[in-house]
């Protein structure tokens, strides 16, 4: 357990964000979700553990953007996407 | 005879429910509102070969853990109270998420059968759904429809006919999840929402939400792998629709889209809508002056061509904007690319407690308010629709031109005449948003604020549903609003051709009437404006449409012509009876402009308000404002130009 631990520690792709740090065209894989007001409209409409998604656009301001989500498409807005916790991920499936 | 049946139609958001319930119920449908919400319950009556079933048609929604108050009602239906079927409308586009929805409303335990809609995305997206296999894991009839081909259609009807319902297992199955904290025993799922349903939100509750809905997920997903596949088509379809967000939501080019579509819709609705509306002004004219034709008896032919046929022709003037709106607001819903204006205007429109969605009823509140608050039907919450109506009656809609064009010309000198006519527009703009941001800050409500929304994949609309949009829209339009419109036209007209003379009452022209009366009642109220009580009239008599104010003060200065220029002339060079002066000065001018830009001069956008918000108190709320505006604007106005 200990051991399993240091690794994610040292691997950077472990490094935990939130899902407004992803930049444009960046896939990230969710690992949780906040407890907030807006947590059971995000895990309604697709945001949960070991789900991933890609950022598509991000409109002026960075706020909302659009997400994919397995085959749909998401908007959210930047207090929600603040929201998502995430670990970034290389490849775009 | 039994009490009917009924049937509810449960489904997401844009998972074509409605278009099936269009189906299922022909022309027999119904439109109500739901108590205290602005929501619409429609209802309609299948008719089978046995017996008569009401299918209701409930609000979209994703979970039936309700966002906003309108999604409260789907519950209240289910678990409160009886119902002999419940058709799930499933989207084969996203079957995962519409059998989250679903399989909470099988837990509810009432006999179900599900549809799968839109069967035809299916194939276009490279899948395939074994419906055999999904109907036995589910444990319910499957069928596959296309409801907006009417596909599929037959076969589920025919279930209706002849099959006894039944409820299927309990999805979820019986679990400690589902625990009542007050008195610790457990609860089926039905009691859990009874419980949820009655019980003040709190973390708990949420908690256990959370849990049952990442099971659920978990659930279909398996069921999901087993029941469907996918063909390497799959990923090749949603290219399309990648391919045009690429350009629709780019941070500058989507803007530029956005504006020239924006500015396509705006100019459809004021040229396009200007032909027939014109057509129906000169038929009811034709007809008005056909009828005076005939003598007798005299009072009721005037009363018919110069009441009744007005009021009448009041109403449907009205109708080619609406149809027009209505035909682009559902193109741009149906395309998908409404959801796309809402991402791209958010932001600036939040700022003021408005929705993405407010920007159509805005712009065409620009043509005229009445079909503008008719279009707010697509703003999801209560408040945001609420602010947006209450927003529309200062944007500076076509009716007011005939009154500025005369005042403007006559009041205003000549080298500021354009950037005035420019200046009441941005000033309406202006103020509008200004209401709003007042309004947002001021509504408490309980919906909690966000944007957590679908971008739906292009697709083009269907024509039945084009149809029977426009027609859901312009018939209560007519039945509730134009009522109301005919019934003010026929009291103004009233007042306007009778006076009591020797406690009798007796025929008159108009200078001589009661609505003269109150004229002159109230002319020491708009005499601090400038106003003499003959403007006091055409006020009073605009009232029915703003641009009347125009051919009021024609009769009241008695001006036979018909030619604009004479018109304009002659009312131009009325002077005060006692101290000569000049009636039309530029400080009663602006005076007037600035009244007529705020005031809520409109009965039919009264009573249009009050069609959507479903009170009084809304209508009357936005007069007084409005009119406390106009007041106290005009009286500065005409005070620092004197």
């Amino acid at each position: 357990m200990t051991f399993l631990f240091r690794i994610s520690l040292n691997n950077p792709i472990f490094v935990l964000m939130t899902l407004s740090e992803i930049k444009l065209g960046e896939s990230a894989i969710i690992t949780s979700i906040l407890n907030n007001e807006f947590t059971l409209k995000l895990v309604e409409i697709g945001f949960y553990e070991n789900k991933m998604l890609t950022v598509e656009a991000k409109s002026l301001g960075s706020d909302p953007i659009c997400v994919s989500l397995g085959n749909s498409k998401i908007m959210l807005r930047d207090k929600e996407a603040k929201s998502v916790i995430v670990r970034k991920c290389d490849n775009k499936m | 005879m039994a009490e009917i049946k009924k049937i509810l139609l449960i489904g997401n958001p844009n998972s074509g429910k409605s278009s099936l319930f269009n189906q299922l119920t022909g022309i027999f449908q119904k439109i109500a509102n739901y108590p205290g919400v602005t929501t619409e319950k429609k209802s309609g009556i299948l008719k089978t070969s046995h017996q008569d079933f009401e299918i209701i048609d409930l609000p979209g929604c994703y979970s039936l853990y309700p966002n906003s108050i309108d999604e409260k009602v789907v519950i209240d239906e289910l678990i409160n109270h009886h119902s002999e079927l419940i058709i799930f409308v499933a989207d084969a586009s996203n079957l995962q998420r519409s059998l989250l929805l679903y399989t909470q409303v099988a837990d509810c335990y009432l006999p179900n059968i599900v549809v799968i809609n839109m069967a035809d995305e299916l194939s276009r997206k490279g899948e395939e759904i074994d419906i055999e296999f999904l109907s036995k894991e589910l444990g319910v009839p499957v069928f596959l429809a296309n409801s907006k081909k009417g596909e599929g259609i037959d076969a589920i009807i025919h279930f209706i006919e002849y099959r006894d319902f039944k409820a299927n297992e309990y999805f979820f199955g019986n679990s400690d999840l589902f625990e009542n904290k007050t008195n610790d025993h457990a609860l089926n799922y039905r009691e859990w929402q009874q419980y949820v349903y009655e019980t003040a939100n709190n973390a708990i509750i949420e908690n256990t939400k959370r849990k049952e809905i990442i099971f659920r997920y978990n659930k279909i997903e398996k069921i999901l792998q087993l029941t469907t596949r996918k063909t390497a088509k799959a990923f090749k379809r949603l290219r399309w629709t990648d391919r045009l967000d690429q350009w629709a939501l780019h941070p500058i080019i989507g803007y530029l889209l956005l504006f020239l579509i924006l500015f396509a819709v705006f100019q459809t609705l004021f040229t396009l809508a200007s032909y027939p509306m014109e057509w129906l002004d000169s038929l009811f004219g034709a007809i008005a002056s056909y009828l005076q034709t005939f003598e007798n008896p005299k009072w009721f032919i005037e009363f018919l061509a110069e009441a009744v046929i007005p009021g009448i022709g009041g109403v449907l003037i009205f109708i080619p904007q609406i149809a027009l709106l209505f035909l682009l607001n559902t193109f741009l819903e149906e395309s998908g690319y409404m959801a796309r204006i809402v991402f791209l205007l958010d932001r600036f429109m939040r700022r003021f407690g408005l929705s993405g969605k407010s920007i159509l009823p805005l712009l065409s509140g620009n043509a005229c308010a009445i079909p503008a608050m008719a279009s707010t039907k697509a703003i999801p919450t209560h408040k945001e629709r609420l602010i947006t109506i209450l927003t529309i009656p200062f944007m500076t809609c076509s009716a007011r031109l005939p009154v500025y064009a005369l005042l403007i010309s006559i009041t205003i000198p000549l080298k500021f005449q354009g950037a005035t006519l420019l200046g009441l527009y941005l000033l309406g703009v202006i103020f509008a948003l200004l209401f709003a941001w007042i309004l947002d800050k001021n509504i408490q409500t309980k919906e909690k604020s966000f944007l957590i929304m679908e971008l739906p994949p292009y697709r083009l609309p269907s024509f039945r549903n084009v149809v029977t949009n426009i027609k859901n829209a312009v018939i209560p339009f007519v039945m509730t609003a134009g009522k109301f419109i005919i019934s003010i036209s026929i009291i103004l007209w009233l007042l306007g051709s009778f006076r009591f003379e020797n406690r009798q009452l007796e025929r008159t022209h108009i200078e001589n009437s009661f609505l003269s009366q109150i004229g002159k009642s109230i002319e020491p109220v708009i005499k601090p404006l400038g106003y003499d009580w003959k403007i006091g009239i055409a006020l009073l008599s605009s009232f029915a449409a703003r641009e009347v104010f125009v051919s009021t003060l024609a009769t009241l200065y008695q001006i036979d012509s018909e030619d604009e220029g004479t018109i304009f002339e002659k009312i131009k060079s009325q002077k005060h009876p006692n101290t000569n002066q000049p009636v039309y000065t530029l400080a009663a001018g602006v005076s007037l402009l600035l009244f007529y830009a705020f005031a809520l001069q409109c009965m039919s956008t009264l009573a249009a308000m009050k069609k959507e918000t479903g009170s009084w108190k809304y209508p009357l709320f936005s007069f007084l404002v409005m009119f406390v505006l106009a007041y106290s604007s005009a009286f500065a106005a005409y005070n620092i130009f004197k």
